[in-house]
């Protein structure tokens, strides 16, 4: 199928599906989803600015039911609410017009009996993202190139993340789980080599972690106890993490590496000298990995046994083939193509095959790893159907990189976080 | 030829159309066209529509349009899989 028939199909089956959930719950259903020009919609913009909406929405509302689905129409998300649909209407198209993010989403309103629509309100159609026309004006006659009307898309949704950093940290772990394929590791389509999670897990837990980097940014940097608070607080954030997952382990490296990255740019947000600043902030790991202390977690025991240094090393050296390899080799890419998705595979590809990932070992020991490892960096360069094939060959020996997938989410975040005059 | 078994396909999205094909006791093609953008694309919607029909082979046929901004490839798809529907 051709992406234009597969997204008519995937709209058809979301309207009898939406029709099912009627049928079945009755009420008023609210369904978001991206408002976002071309055949294939479903982009790490898109699942964060829907992601981002449906929280709102949620905690204002009696939700009695709610699913989501991912498909070429992108993340979708089905909210079944006790109200009556005419004021139901009412909040959400206030929602559309006055959240920054508003005017990038469709929020649907529907009965059994009928779709609820602005003109209800005696409001006017949806206006243009680029002029002042009604958006299906210039749809329908194509005033607007494409890449133009792509461009704003991304621009709103980046000049709302860089406002703050937990939005950045939300960003930056939601474009991650965007990604796919990812050998292995969990997407909205696949739960990878996991049969214990899929993207909701993940998705639940990043809710749970964002109000805690408010409390991260709160921390004066000149005080001695700086890097003990960070712990402190990197422990409410695990606790938070399993509450919200069931007791799944689906954040615990990036909560580690957020904090000490963010906390660094903090300190001296000057990118000449980050990697020191790294050093010196995470000085106190060493005693981690002390010879008369019992090491604690699987990436202690690999150090102990095979001097791999795995999350720890990373910090400890200043995150290097962060800002030496990685992060270079992902702004090629996106000066290159301007796909995102793409640009974030190949460096996932890129980070599996240098990084000593401790979740690797774990599962497939050091043969697993050094499999995983050159396979990766075989298939940097090829297409997405050969991705496919490396992906189903990891999920059949239930191999998984989370070290690497951490890694790439802290990719992002500088990418992010650092001006780009500095990248050249 | 001529339609004789009713048949549906699209939604009524943004930028979709929503399309139901149903026999005609008359020889004629019959389109009954609703549209968000009526004013501006009326007249080439309906030309999309009778042009798919004709390449379909349908002779005979009311076809009701109701259109929310859909692009000429939409609006052929739509009609074309309504007709196999209805034909199959």
């Amino acid at each position: 199928m051709t992406e234009s028939t597969n997204l008519l199909s995937d709209r058809e089956k979301r309207a009898s599906f939406q029709r099912l959930l009627l049928e079945r719950y009755g009420h008023s259903l609210v369904v978001i989803h991206a408002n976002y020009p071309g055949n294939q919609k479903h982009t790490p913009d898109t699942f964060y600015v829907v992601e981002t909406m449906k929280p709102i929405i949620r905690s204002s509302h009696n939700v009695l039911y709610e699913t989501s689905t991912t498909t070429s129409e992108g993340r979708v998300v089905y909210l079944i609410l006790d109200e009556e649909p005419m004021s139901l209407k009412r909040r959400m198209v206030d929602l559309e017009e006055n959240h920054p993010l508003g005017r990038l989403v469709d929020i649907d309103v529907l009965t059994l009996t009928r779709m609820y629509h602005r003109s209800d309100l005696g409001k006017g159609m949806r206006k243009c993202f680029l002029c002042e026309e009604i958006a299906q004006v210039c749809v329908r006659s194509r005033r607007h190139p494409l890449h133009d009307v792509l461009a704003f898309y991304h621009r709103s949704v980046l000049t709302h993340v860089k406002a703050s950093t937990s939005e950045m940290f939300r960003y930056a772990l939601l474009a991650e789980l965007s990604c796919s394929p990812k050998f292995g590791l969990v997407t909205p389509f696949t739960s990878g080599s996991h049969d214990d999670m899929d993207a909701e897990t993940f998705i639940a837990s990043i809710d749970a972690l964002s109000p805690f980097i408010e409390e991260v940014v709160g921390l004066k940097t000149d005080d001695s106890l700086l890097f003990s608070k960070l712990r402190t607080i990197g422990r409410s954030m695990e606790e938070a993490m399993f509450h919200a997952t069931h007791g799944k382990n689906t954040h615990k490296g990036a909560i580690f590496l957020f904090l000490i990255l963010i906390t660094a740019l903090r300190i001296n947000p000057d990118r000449s000298t980050l990697k020191q600043t790294i050093r010196t902030l995470t000085e106190p790991i060493k005693e981690d990995f002390r010879e008369d202390l019992q090491p604690t977690t699987v990436g202690l025991r690999w150090h102990r046994s095979h001097g791999i240094g795995g999350i720890r090393g990373l910090v400890m050296d200043g995150m290097s083939p962060i800002h030496d390899d990685y992060l270079p080799f992902f702004r090629v890419e996106m000066n290159r193509t301007n796909d995102m998705n793409r640009a974030m595979v190949k460096t996932l590809l890129l980070i599996m095959s240098t990084l000593q990932d401790t979740t690797v070992l774990k599962r497939g020991g050091l043969d697993g790893l050094s499999w995983y490892r050159k396979q990766a960096s075989e298939y940097i360069d090829q297409d997405e159907e050969a991705w496919k094939t490396f992906s189903e060959e990891c999920i059949s020996r239930k191999l998984s990189g989370g070290g690497s997938a951490d890694v790439l989410a802290i990719v992002i975040y500088l990418y992010l976080a650092l001006p780009k005059e500095e990248n050249a | 030829m001529r339609i004789e078994k009713p048949a549906q396909a699209g939604t009524l999205e943004s930028n979709d159309i929503y399309v139901q094909i149903l026999p005609n006791p008359r020889e004629e093609i019959e389109i009954r066209l609703k549209s968000v953008v009526m004013l501006q694309f009326g007249k080439q919607i309906r030309q999309v529509a009778m042009q798919t029909l004709n390449e379909k082979g349908i002779t005979s046929c009311i076809l009701n349009l109701e259109d929310k901004g859909a692009l000429d490839y939409t609006i052929r798809a739509r009609i074309e899989s309504a007709v196999e529907r209805s034909l199959c």
